[in-house]
Formats: structure tokens, C-alpha cells, sequence
């Protein structure tokens, strides 16, 4: 009679025990141990060959997740044994004290740390002593910029004044310069250079024309103040009338000469005056310079 | 003048003719050179060429020396906004609706932390060390939608929004830092225990990263728990919502890692065999000191 009977290695119902049921059947009512009949009757489980697939070994091993059986030569490097380990673990037989670092190994990273890889506290040092110094920075311009807005309004005003100054220097050259040509063709009767001989012929004329009326202005003054001082010590006439007669003698009025303004002379001869010595400072500057690197120059050639 | 040296040959000569005079009546070569017309400048000029075309280089530079073409250095263009483009870091981008729909879809279990390793395990983002990629930001996208508590580790944030958005929710958010050794480990975490290498310990950030990472208002993992704290409530204040109990949360939200650890639970310097299921520990004073440190 076949009845099912649970097998104990298998998880399926299975009727495949060849020997007789009825012992079976009665062992199985008692606790006594159930014997192992696949053992004793077939061959050991070792020379079982189960790969019914017609692939090779290699391919099958592989297929399985098994670790190959021969290690090629290739493949005795450390990393590729590592990775055999990782990959099958115990039952290749690596030892896994591959896997570490040597000793000597380990001395040569624990330096290189020391020296390539700084430590958290002195990254943090590093970066505080950054930020410290840049707030430095931004505080010593604080500082001078504060200084500087006391004095704002002061600055403000004398740079409008010397804008101011620089314009009129400007246009007073203009005046003279034009002013001057002028006179020149008029002398001549045609248009002159400034740079040419006559023009400072004709200022030669000038200045020995200006000299000779202020002699005369001087000698006419003397008179006058003899005059005064003779009516003073007479003490007959007034103050009023002296003022009166003083004007008219004084002044020599030529109709040809030319009509001063006079204020506005003054100052435009005062500015170019200034223009010109501020540049002739420039010059007078440059030469010193010049002189001081010639010299430079003369040493080292005679030092030779 | 040429009056005045006449004048000379009539005192000192004895007769003068045309043909006496040694002064050339034609025009010389020199005298061509010093007053070329524009034919005789054509025809030994080249007909081609930047001369010939009215262009030359620009103004500030010897045409002579030039030869008519522009010197080297001009000939490549200055783009000075690119300048710290080879040395700087990358993130790639993980927004908050991405996130949530993986939480929905049951790819990412919110009950547990949530890690790089994780997030690479779902195969959507491929991280690659050698391109000086080093993690994961997070953006602000979906900051509505998100609602579900989580202990987030990630390597970048850079708005505010994504943080409070999170922990409206009861959720936690650190920022950590990776160096390119342990990202090859983490982003692939099979193939590396596959390799059969101890796991390695994690360095410190870069000068450049520090004041990041101890940042209390990025959540960086070295700044001080109590400043961050504050910040939470400071945020919450901003934002206008309650920050949730803490005592409430179950104790995996309180999990963080140790400067040097990468993943959680398992300490540098161990050796695991995910066939055997074997953890290894080294018993060297040496080892055990160097990746504890």
C-alpha cells in the first residue's frame, strides 16, 4: 500500500521510499530515530555529479555563486584575492588578514596623515585668523574714513575755490597773450608769433616806455608832496581844495595809451603770473631730477 | 637751402651748365622714398592681408611687431567668471518632490534614517567621485507638498525654505561631509564590500568647507547641538509654524554619526563579508588607534 509519508531532508510529500512501508509505518508511531536508507544504499554524495547542464565548469561555478576551484596565477595580487574574499567568503580558503594593511604600510599612512591632512583645531585656527585679519581691514578704513568725513565740507569748499582760481588763471592768459598780439599788430601793422624776435622787441619798446612814464609819475609825486607840506607849514589852505588840485596834475592822461582797467589788469597779470611760476616749478623740479640721474650716471661710468 | 649752396657753385666754379652741376635735376631714389605716392606704396605693398583691408590691430599695439596680426595673447578671449571652475565642488540636485514621491511609492522607508547610501540604492542619481562630485543638495522645489517626518542626512542645502519645510513636519536635517574615498563607498555599497577593503574613516572638510559645516544655521554636523536649537525655533518664528515635541519622536531620529563613521552602526577599520555575514575586527593597538582617532 503506497501512502504518503513526509520525508525528512525534502519539503514535499513525497512517496519515494523503495523498502517496505509497513516498517517505516511502524517507526514512524515510536520516537525512535528514523534510519537514513538514501545514505546507505546509493553511492556517497560527492561523486553525484549534478550538473545536468552541458555548460563547463567554470560557467557553472559561476552560474551557482561558487568560488572557482584553481586560483590563476593572475590572480595572486592582493587586491584581486580581497575581492575573491569579498565575493565567496571562507570557502576559498583566503586568509583575510589580506585585506588590511601591512605594518609597514600602516606606519607610511599615519605619517602621510600627519603631514598632508591637518586636524579639526588647527582648520578652525586657520580660518579665524582669516576672518580676524579681514575685520582688521575693514576697521582701520573705518577709522580713516570717519577722520576724513570731519574735514568733508572743508575739502568741498577749497576745491571749488581752486577750480574756481585755475578757470580765471586760465582765461587771464588767454587775455594777455590775445591782448599782447594785439598791441603787436597794431605796432607792426601785421600779425606777429609769440615766439618771434620782434615780439620781444616790441616788449623791450614797452617796458622802457613803461619805465620813463614812471619816472616822470614819481617826479610829478615828489613835486606834489613838496607843494603840501610848503602849504601845510603856510597853513592857509584847505584840505578840501588840496584834494581837488591834487587830482588833476597827478594823472598825466595820454589819449593814444591804452585805457586801464585797472582792477581787473592787476589780477589777470597776477594770475598769469602765478600760472607761470607754478609751471616754471615743474620745470625747475624735472631738471633736478634730471641733473640727479645724470649724476647717478657720470658716478657709475667713472666708478668703471 | 638749396639757394645758398647754388650761390656756392657760382663763387667756386669756373663754368656752370646743366650738365656740370652735381645736383640731380631728377627725382632719385631717395627722394621716391621719402615722398611715395599711392601707386608706387600699391605696387610694393601686398594686395592682401589685414594692411591692404583697412584693418589693423588695435590702438596700443606696434603694427611693425605684429606683422598684421593679432599677438597671441589677444587671440584668446579673457572670461574671467570662470575662474574657480576647476577646483570647485559639485552637488547634484534632490528636491523635496522627489523626495516625497519616493516616499510614496514605498521606494524610501521614512521609519528608518534616511542616508546617501539609501537614496543612491534607488539607482536614480549616479554620483561620480572622479568628477569632483561630492554628495547630494537639496532645493527647494515642493516645499508645499512635503509631509512626512524624516532624519535626513545630506551634503548641501542652500535655502532656508528646504530646512523649515522639513522640520515643520517633526523631521531632522544635518549636513555632512564626504571625501571622494568614502563616496565610492557609500554610493555603491555592495560592490564595495564585494572589493573586500576595511572600511575607511572620513576626513575633515576642507578650509574652504569649514565654515559651512559648522554652521548652526546650515545644521552642520560639527557646529554645537544648542545653537542649533535656537535656530530651530528661530526659524520656526520666521516661517510661522510650531516646532513639534522632540521627546515624541522615536529614538532614530537622535541617531547621527561620528565625524569619522560613514555608516551607521558600523565603525571604521571592519571587515564585513556580506557571503558569511561576518563583521572582522582588527585587535592591533596601532589599527584600532589610527581609525578611532
Amino acid at each position: 500500500m503506497l501512502t504518503t509519508a513526509l520525508c525528512p531532508r525534502c519539503t514535499r510529500f513525497i512517496n519515494h521510499f523503495s523498502i517496505s512501508i509497513i516498517a517505516n509505518r511502524s517507526l514512524s508511531t515510536t520516537n525512535d530515530t528514523i534510519p537514513s536508507p538514501l545514505n546507505d544504499n546509493t553511492e556517497s554524495n560527492t561523486d553525484i555529479n549534478r550538473n545536468v547542464s552541458r555548460l563547463p565548469d567554470d560557467v557553472y561555478r559561476h552560474f551557482k555563486g561558487l568560488p572557482p576551484l584553481e586560483i590563476k596565477e593572475q590572480y595572486h595580487t592582493r587586491t584581486k584575492l580581497r575581492t575573491l574574499w569579498g565575493k565567496y567568503g571562507r570557502k576559498t580558503g583566503i586568509d583575510p588578514k589580506l585585506c588590511w594593511p601591512t605594518q609597514t604600510e600602516m606606519n607610511e599612512i599615519m605619517d602621510d596623515e600627519r603631514v598632508y591632512n591637518m586636524e579639526l583645531n588647527e582648520k578652525l585656527k586657520i580660518v579665524k585668523e582669516r576672518r580676524e585679519a579681514k575685520q582688521k581691514e575693514i576697521d582701520q578704513i573705518q577709522v580713516k574714513v570717519e577722520k576724513n568725513l570731519k574735514n568733508m565740507p572743508k575739502m568741498v569748499e577749497d576745491y571749488r575755490k581752486r577750480t574756481i582760481e585755475r578757470e580765471r588763471a586760465k582765461k587771464a592768459e588767454v587775455k594777455v597773450k590775445s591782448d599782447l598780439a594785439e598791441q603787436a599788430r597794431d605796432f607792426y601793422g601785421f600779425s606777429v608769433d609769440p615766439d618771434d624776435e620782434r615780439m620781444q622787441f616790441m616788449l623791450l619798446q614797452l617796458e622802457e616806455a613803461q619805465k620813463t612814464e614812471e619816472k616822470k609819475a614819481r617826479k610829478a609825486a615828489k613835486k606834489l608832496e613838496a607843494h603840501q607840506q610848503l602849504q601845510k607849514l603856510m597853513g592857509i589852505s584847505s584840505t578840501a581844495e588840496v584834494t581837488s588840485e591834487g587830482d588833476a596834475p597827478a594823472t598825466p592822461i595820454d589819449p593814444l595809451a591804452p585805457i586801464p582797467d585797472a582792477k581787473d589788469k592787476e589780477t589777470d597779470m597776477k594770475l598769469f603770473a602765478k600760472l607761470v611760476s607754478e609751471r616754471s616749478k615743474l620745470a625747475k623740479a624735472a631738471s633736478r631730477i634730471a641733473e640727479e640721474n645724470a649724476t647717478g650716471q657720470t658716478k657709475g661710468q667713472k666708478k668703471k | 637751402m638749396p639757394i645758398e649752396r647754388g650761390l656756392q657753385y657760382l663763387r667756386h666754379m669756373q663754368r656752370v651748365t646743366l650738365k656740370n652741376l652735381p645736383m640731380p635735376l631728377e627725382k632719385t631714389d631717395k627722394w621716391k622714398k621719402e615722398n611715395p605716392d599711392e601707386n608706387t606704396i600699391k605696387s610694393i605693398m601686398s594686395r592682401k592681408g589685414p594692411i591692404s583691408r583697412n584693418s589693423l590691430p588695435p590702438y596700443g599695439i606696434d603694427p611693425i611687431q605684429a606683422e598684421g596680426r593679432l599677438p597671441w595673447i589677444l587671440t584668446v578671449p579673457k572670461e574671467p567668471y570662470y575662474e574657480g571652475v576647476e577646483e570647485a565642488r559639485q552637488y547634484l540636485p534632490i528636491s523635496l518632490r522627489t523626495l516625497q514621491r519616493l516616499i510614496d511609492l514605498r521606494r524610501i522607508n521614512p521609519d528608518k534614517p534616511v542616508d546617501l547610501p539609501v537614496l543612491c540604492n534607488t539607482k536614480l542619481f549616479s554620483i561620480q567621485p572622479d568628477q569632483r562630485q561630492f554628495g547630494l543638495q537639496l532645493t527647494d522645489e515642493g516645499a508645499d507638498l512635503f509631509s512626512t517626518p524624516i532624519n535626513l542626512e545630506i551634503q548641501w542645502v542652500a535655502s532656508e525654505l528646504a530646512i523649515a519645510a522639513i522640520e515643520r513636519c517633526g523631521g531632522v536635517l544635518t549636513t555632512r561631509y564626504f571625501d571622494p574615498i568614502s563616496l565610492s563607498a557609500l554610493v555603491d555599497a555592495k560592490k564595495f564590500f564585494e572589493r573586500g577593503e576595511p572600511i575607511p574613516r572620513c576626513d575633515t572638510p576642507p578650509i574652504n568647507a569649514i565654515e559651512y559645516y559648522t554652521d548652526p544655521k546650515q545644521r552642520g554636523y560639527l557646529a554645537n547641538p544648542d545653537l542649533i536649537r535656537e535656530e530651530r525655533q528661530r526659524l520656526a518664528q520666521k516661517y510661522g509654524y510650531k516646532l513639534p515635541d522632540s521627546s515624541k519622536l522615536s529614538p532614530l531620529y537622535h541617531l547621527r554619526k561620528d565625524p569619522r563613521q560613514i555608516f551607521y552602526g558600523l565603525e571604521p577599520g571592519w571587515l564585513i563579508n556580506l557571503k558569511d555575514q561576518t563583521i572582522l575586527k582588527p585587535t592591533d593597538n596601532k589599527y584600532q588607534t589610527f581609525y578611532h582617532s
